[in-house]
């Protein structure tokens, strides 16, 4: 075999190495920045790990702890204990108990576990407009409704809410230009493009998309030098491998995108040292772009990674299992 | 960061209750704040002051944040606690944007005092909703990259407008409401410069939109958005958000004014912007808002003519037929004759 250089090769081992010390850095000034991000962070950390075949490398009782610890009697996940429940942090909440097959140690410890959380997600939705709100202050955006669905649909609750009345909405979303934004009207970007068409998609709903003209504004993102942009004129970044990527596959479109320059420009943003990927080459990694550069290479079928369920960002195993489907 | 130990935790209170302090003593002004690079130590280690101009090491607001964070969660369900731990919530919004639990903490209260004092003693109400708006105007057009794009804070900002319009709308002249719009949009427009394509501060312009009735109001933001996107062309949010208004503007002839202005603008200046180009090929699209097929096209086409008898291939020569090609193929012709 022709040697390739190290940062041509996904560096398994030291991405596994990197997402088991994130907890370990209590003493780093980054830990506190992002701790509005704890849930969402195990949740990235988690799926990365899945993905990367290393599924057992995270103690999974200590992990269910922290996330029960972070359950309110509302239903609703905070983003750490002592946080505010949100639909961002409730919707990471089901996805790691979906991921560790816990929905059983849901109900063992709090009982009607599932349904609470159905009810608090449910409870968000506005009946006039079929989108939903992040929390009580009454922030609207297609995340949360996207969040809504996946979570719901997780949990075999999809009938808790007005699923058409949401499609609706989406729809009312689509932009002139082929994209979607956060509401109808909003600027188009490719991470709303994901939300939209992760919750068509959950409601059985794609036929409502212009496929070509959206599967062309995303054939746009992708930049010379290999890497896909959010929008126009932004730079590339590693996560949108995952939100342009992820929508293409909805799509049925991923041959729209040069595979082999995108996985070398993802490949580019490892830290051949201590693991991890960046937003782009040479900056600092963090678990986010970690999770979505490696779940890009997933479906780009980059060897030796689990399959990723473009939908969800999740092992397609455990949407498989969920789903039943 | 959090090695104890008795000198960090004197640090720690020095630098929360600096900062706090001049937080407390501007609360009434819109500051500059800059977060200062390790090389760049002010004078005793703290802060670098000079009137409304605030520089704070990344060190001094690490350790601040430690401080006000134990205080706000100390103080959150305690109700001898609860101003101190409002306090701590500004430098906690000033470090991490995101912070949720401390934003609506901030709600939480603005919504009490409206239930306490709104009928007995509106002007304490009303100078806490101002005060809150200079706090938010500080950190969100200030050159902090994180903070301007703040989904949180724009929220928290869009939430306090719907009460500080109830308070000051009401009984205002045309002329104050007119003020009123026109500062928000110089906040966007100031923290879209903070930080380009930031997309929620526009999106913030956006949902302005709804709440403002004059079709002055209206004809003023897009003549001033226009004249934005020109300075800054390649601010896709920007130009998403001027597209956004056109449908506002009344008569016809006012939209197609606008577009005359901008094509000559992206022709006689031979620019080659992404947006710009994303914009013009929008616009022209839709016939529907333009009312009817437009002398644009044609524009379009003689410009793209010169461009292929030109020698020297550019950008701009390679932008202009697939804005072209994307207008042919996506235009949607208006059904009725234009009347
Ligand atoms: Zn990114």
């Amino acid at each position: 075999m022709p040697k390739v250089p190290d940062e041509m090769q996904l560096l398994v081992d030291k991405h596994v190495r990197y997402i088991q010390s994130l907890d370990t850095r209590k003493d780093e000034l980054e830990y506190w920045l992002t701790e509005h991000l704890r849930l969402n962070g195990l949740y990235w950390g988690l799926t990365a790990l899945h993905l990367l075949r290393h599924a057992d490398a995270l103690p999974r009782k200590e992990l269910l702890d922290f996330v029960f610890s972070c359950l309110h009697e509302s239903g609703g996940f905070g983003a750490a204990p002592g946080h505010d429940a949100h639909m961002l942090y409730t919707v990471s909440g089901v996805q790691l108990l979906a991921t560790l097959d816990a929905f059983d140690d849901l109900e063992a410890r709090v009982q009607g576990g599932r349904q609470k959380i159905g009810k608090f997600i449910a409870g968000l939705q506005d009946p006039q407009t079929g989108t939903f709100a992040g929390d009580e202050w009454g922030e609207q955006d297609t995340r949360f409704l996207y969040g809504a669905l996946n979570a719901l649909s997780l949990m075999g609750l999809l009938h808790l809410v007005d699923v058409d009345k949401a499609v609706q909405h989406v729809h009312a979303c689509a932009n002139f230009d082929g994209g979607y934004g956060t509401s109808p009207g909003a600027e188009s970007h490719s991470g709303q493009v994901f939300t939209c068409l992760g919750a068509l998609t959950i409601a059985g709903r794609l036929d409502l998309v212009d496929q070509e003209k959206l599967g062309a504004w995303l054939s746009e993102r992708q930049l010379k030098n290999g890497g896909l942009n959010g929008r126009p004129e932004k730079k590339e970044d590693v996560c949108y491998s995952w939100w342009v990527m992820s929508s293409m596959a909805m799509l049925d479109r991923l041959h729209w995108i040069d595979g082999d320059k995108l996985t070398s420009f993802i490949l580019q943003c490892q830290d051949p040292e201590l693991g991890g990927l960046a937003d782009r080459p040479g900056d600092m990694v963090d678990v986010f772009h970690t999770v979505f550069g490696i779940a890009g290479l997933s479906l780009l079928k980059y060897p030796g990674l689990d399959e990723v369920d473009p939908v969800y960002c999740m092992p397609r195993s455990v949407t498989r299992r969920c789903l039943g489907k | 960061m959090v090695s104890a130990g008795p000198g960090r935790a004197k640090l720690q209170l020095l630098s929360y209750e600096t900062l706090s302090q001049y937080f407390q003593a501007h609360e009434d002004e819109v500051v500059e704040i800059e977060i200062l690079p390790p090389a760049i130590e002010p004078l005793g280690g703290i802060l670098m002051q000079d009137g409304l101009n605030l520089g704070v090491p990344k060190k001094t607001l690490a350790l601040a944040y430690v401080e006000a964070r134990h205080r706000f969660f100390e103080g959150m369900h305690d109700s001898k606690l609860a101003s101190s731990a409002l306090q701590a919530t500004k430098v906690m919004l000033l470090f991490d944007p995101e912070h949720l639990t401390a934003a609506n903490f901030r709600k939480g209260w603005l919504g009490a005092l409206e239930a306490e004092f709104k009928s007995y003693n509106p002007a304490v109400y009303h100078k806490a909703l101002r005060q809150e708006l200079c706090f938010l105007n500080s950190i969100l057009t200030s050159p902090l990259h994180r903070q301007s794009k703040s989904p949180t804070l724009w929220y928290h900002r869009l939430w306090l407008l719907d009460l500080l319009a109830s308070v000051e709308l009401e009984k205002a002249s045309e002329d104050q409401k007119a003020t009123f719009w026109r500062a928000e949009l110089t906040a966007v427009c100031k923290s879209g410069e903070q930080h380009p394509k930031n997309y929620y501060a526009w999106q913030y312009a956006r949902r302005l939109m709804p709440k403002i009735v004059s079709p002055e109001t209206n004809d003023e933001f897009a003549r001033h958005v226009k004249d934005w996107c020109c300075r800054h062309p390649s601010d896709i949010s920007g130009w998403s958000f001027l597209l956004s208004l056109l449908p506002r503007l009344h008569p016809v002839s006012k939209r197609q004014g606008l577009v005359r202005d901008i094509l000559s603008y992206a022709i006689n200046l031979r620019l080659e912007h992404e947006s710009l180009w994303v914009f013009i090929r929008t616009i022209l699209a839709q016939e529907t808002l333009l009312g009817g097929r437009t002398e644009f096209d044609e524009t379009l086409q003689n410009y793209n003519d010169d461009l292929g008898n030109a020698k020297k291939a550019s950008a701009v020569s390679e932008r202009v037929p697939r804005t072209l090609n994307w207008i042919n193929t996506y235009r949607e012709a208006i059904a009725v004759p234009k009347n």
